[in-house]
């Protein structure tokens, strides 16, 4: 039985449907074939009762008149009957006189005149037994059945008389059994038809239940996320219970699909304020020495004098210390003092700088911008942060390429997007996208600090910068919150 | 008033010339006069066609044998003619004698009781004889009953009591082997028809029976499968054939144009078709000698 209860659903759900459909058919088929039975034993009983009764009244006249060969015309009638679809003829017919001797019956071969009652089959004795005991001789008809007999006996009564009795017998053979076998069948093919009809649907409703929910069962089990999500809405658009839990598993799976992306982000976004912070600080603690070093060998310069090779090598240290500065200063990117507003000249100078490095590359530059007013921004910031995206997508785009710049003032924010059509990023690169020193530079130019300090800046201002990859483009947008109240 | 009734068998003249051809009979006459006095209309529905009572079931005549007899003899006769079916009817002489019938064709003639006033008109010719004979058959099944003395005790079927042919050429049997006739059998029943004395014996309902001989011989013919279910025991010896007799109170007009129509039917196509179907030759006049035998056999059995 546990196998049972172990198998797929797939086939668990028909083969219980099927089970249930074939017992439930066949409990009313055969209810309906025993009502059907009990009907037609009834029928048959009433009509030979009323058969019985008929002879027995018609036999009183012939029977005081000593009338033998009427007696056994009337009784013989009924077996003679032409209709061969009478398919209620008797089977045999008897009088008996009162001592319970046969007076006719209408086989006298098998059943001669005379013959006495416990000379014939046992059942006789018995039925006319049991008429004697059932004290009330009142009632028109009696009757008793056998396997193979129905016997109906009617008393041959005028006036309170009593000349005997007649016994009408059918036999279940050939009336009973061919009606009811005729009620079986008819009963079976209905309960084909119903079974033919119901089973299919029943298979195809178990098919449409099961198979998302095994479809989604092997997609848990293959950890295949998407694809489970997939299978709700294709396989099963309904809005009942079970339409219900898929949506609610569907908008689970979207739930634990975007709380992992938000978790991964945080994670991002702490590494790079923990990489933030070391490099800030390191930067900080470089560069307090590094000034008092590049004043020391500027005053070294002014006043002492050198040999030439010593001249030559405290320019090679000088320069040295440049270059740590200058590495530091990128590293360390710090809200500056707030020089000026930004305006919208500032991204015409900005289209103006990389204009250069457009044509270099022969790309196609398309500009929009509806920025129309001076925004309380730090007007160098964002031109920088402008700068190094416009500056990554021209290296990025293809050769004759195109590269998209917008500025869309929203009011409340300001948005920048930055897009190129040249290759994307595999999840690995996006992943560590905007750390110091990432291998993203291509090219080998640069010292892999743009996008850093882009996002550290980003950062700094309040606003957001995300990467997007759709049709074979890459866009980079940045969002930053206007602080419109100190304009006000 | 009267021609509203034309379709009627007689209207008032019609009625009258009858009586003045001396076409009908007396009593009927008389109450003819009456009717026509008081009820006319009525008078000439009831007493005016000639009644014949004919066998049914002891003559094995069917219905449609019975009309068209009744149909030849009006025709012939020029007079409505009655066919009055007994056999249900348990005397056609008694019958007769009440003035119901003018004249009929009964199997217990001559009934002494009645004689006066009954008169023979003709008697049919079987096989060329104005004589009858009765088989005693037993089922095909018994084959051990050589005669009819072993019959003692069994149940023996009859086509009816009336006091000829056969019952009384059975019972004389008995009474002469020394036997009581009414004693010999177990049970004896009578079925009215002789096709049932046939089948009441194949049936195995009794164990013999006694059956006109002439019937029994159609019936090897006409339904052979219930003649082989049984057997001719005997053969019993010939006896006046049913009678066709007359009311004595039936004119002498009357009496001669029905003696002549039968004797002459064997003369005319469509008399010899009914003949054949009877399975009669014809018909003689023929005299109170031929019965000679049944009045023997009746005054031995105490009958009369």
């Amino acid at each position: 039985m546990k196998r049972f209860f172990d198998l797929s659903l797939r086939y668990k759900i028909p083969i219980w449907g099927s089970f249930i459909i074939i017992v439930t058919t066949l409990m009313v088929s055969l209810s309906l074939v025993y009502k059907a039975y009990d009907d037609l034993r009834e029928s048959l009983l009433v009509s030979s009762a009323s058969l019985a009764h008929r002879l027995s009244e018609d036999l009183f006249h012939p029977m005081i008149e000593d009338d033998l060969w009427k007696a056994f015309e009337i009784i013989n009638a009924p077996l003679v009957s032409s209709d061969a679809k009478d398919r209620q003829k008797p089977k045999i017919i008897l009088i008996l006189d009162n001592e319970l001797k046969v007076v006719a019956s209408t086989n006298p071969m098998l059943i001669p005149m005379g013959t006495e009652v416990n000379q014939l089959t046992p059942e006789y004795s018995m039925f006319v037994q049991r008429i004697a005991e059932s004290k009330s001789m009142t009632h028109p008809t009696y009757d008793m059945q056998d396997e193979q007999n129905f016997y109906i006996a009617a008393p041959i009564v005028h006036d309170g008389f009593t000349l005997g009795t007649l016994i009408v017998v059918h036999s279940k053979d050939e009336i009973l059994w061919p009606k009811f076998f005729r009620i079986l069948i008819h009963g079976a093919t209905m309960g084909l038809i119903a079974l033919a009809v119901l089973l299919p649907i029943n298979w195809y409703w178990a098919h449409c239940t099961a198979r998302p929910l095994v479809l989604i069962g092997q997609r848990m089990k293959e950890n295949d996320l998407d694809a489970a999500t997939e299978v709700v809405d294709e396989l099963y658009p309904y809005h009942d219970e079970l339409g219900e839990l898929f949506q609610a598993y569907k908008r689970m799976l979207m739930e634990q699909k975007n709380k992992e992306a938000l978790e991964k982000q945080v994670v991002h976004s702490e590494r790079l304020a923990a990489v933030g912070h070391l490099a800030a600080g390191v930067a900080h603690e470089i560069n307090n020495p590094l000034g008092g070093m590049l004043t020391a060998i500027d005053t070294l310069n002014a006043y002492g004098n050198m040999d030439p090779r010593t001249a030559k090598t405290v320019a090679l240290i000088q320069r040295g210390l440049k270059q740590i500065k200058e590495t530091v200063g990128a590293l360390l990117v710090e809200a500056r003092v707030r020089n000026r507003d930004l305006e919208p000249l500032d991204f015409e100078d900005v289209r103006s700088l990389v204009f250069p490095q457009i044509q270099k590359k022969e790309l196609q530059l398309q500009w929009a911008s509806n920025l129309a007013r001076a925004v309380p921004l730090q007007a160098n910031q964002v031109r920088q942060v402008l700068i190094n995206l416009l500056l990554n997508a021209i290296q990025a785009a293809n050769a004759r390429g195109v590269v998209e710049c917008a500025v869309e003032d929203q009011q409340t924010q300001l948005l920048m997007w930055v897009e190129n059509d040249g290759q994307g990023f595999t999840p690995e690169q996006r992943s560590h996208l905007f750390e110091p020193f990432s291998p993203l530079s291509q090219s080998g130019q640069g010292h892999g600090l743009g996008l850093w300090v882009t996002y550290q800046i980003v950062q700094q201002l309040g606003g957001k910068i995300d990467l997007s990859q759709e049709n074979g483009r890459v866009r980079f947008s940045v969002t930053l919150p206007l602080d419109n109240t100190k304009e006000a | 008033m009267m021609e509203e009734y034309t379709p009627m068998l007689f209207t008032r003249d019609h009625a009258v010339d009858a009586l003045a051809a001396g076409l009908l009979p007396r009593r009927s006459l008389l109450l003819a006069g009456l009717a026509l006095a008081a009820q006319p209309v009525w008078a000439s529905t009831h007493l005016l066609p000639i009644r014949i009572g004919i066998p049914h079931k002891t003559l094995a005549l069917d219905y449609f044998l019975i009309d068209e007899l009744r149909m030849y003899f009006e025709s012939r006769l020029q007079h409505p003619v009655e066919a009055v079916v007994h056999g249900r009817f348990n005397n056609s002489t008694a019958e007769l004698y009440r003035s119901k019938l003018d004249f009929a064709w009964v199997t217990d003639y001559p009934d002494a009781q009645f004689q006066d006033q009954v008169r023979l008109v003709a008697v049919p010719l079987y096989r060329g004889r104005p004589y009858s004979s009765a088989y005693v058959i037993v089922s095909a099944h018994d084959v051990h009953t050589r005669s009819l003395l072993q019959l003692r005790g069994a149940v023996f079927a009859f086509a009816d009591r009336l006091p000829n042919g056969s019952y009384l050429d059975v019972r004389y049997q008995l009474l002469t082997a020394g036997e009581n006739p009414d004693r010999f059998f177990g049970k004896v029943f009578f079925t009215k028809s002789h096709k049932d004395v046939i089948k009441s014996v194949a049936l195995g309902l009794a164990h013999a029976g006694a059956v006109d001989s002439v019937i029994w011989d159609a019936m090897v013919k006409q339904q052979p499968h219930l003649t082989t279910m049984t057997r001719v025991l005997a053969k019993t010896v010939e006896y006046g054939a049913p009678a066709f007799i007359a009311n004595r109170r039936v004119s002498q007009a009357d009496f001669d144009n029905l003696q002549r129509l039968l004797l002459a039917m064997d003369k005319d196509a469509q008399g010899k078709d009914l003949l054949k179907r009877m399975h009669i030759d014809g018909f003689i006049a023929g005299d109170e000698s031929i019965y000679e035998r049944q009045f023997l056999m009746r005054r031995a059995l105490g009958d009369q």
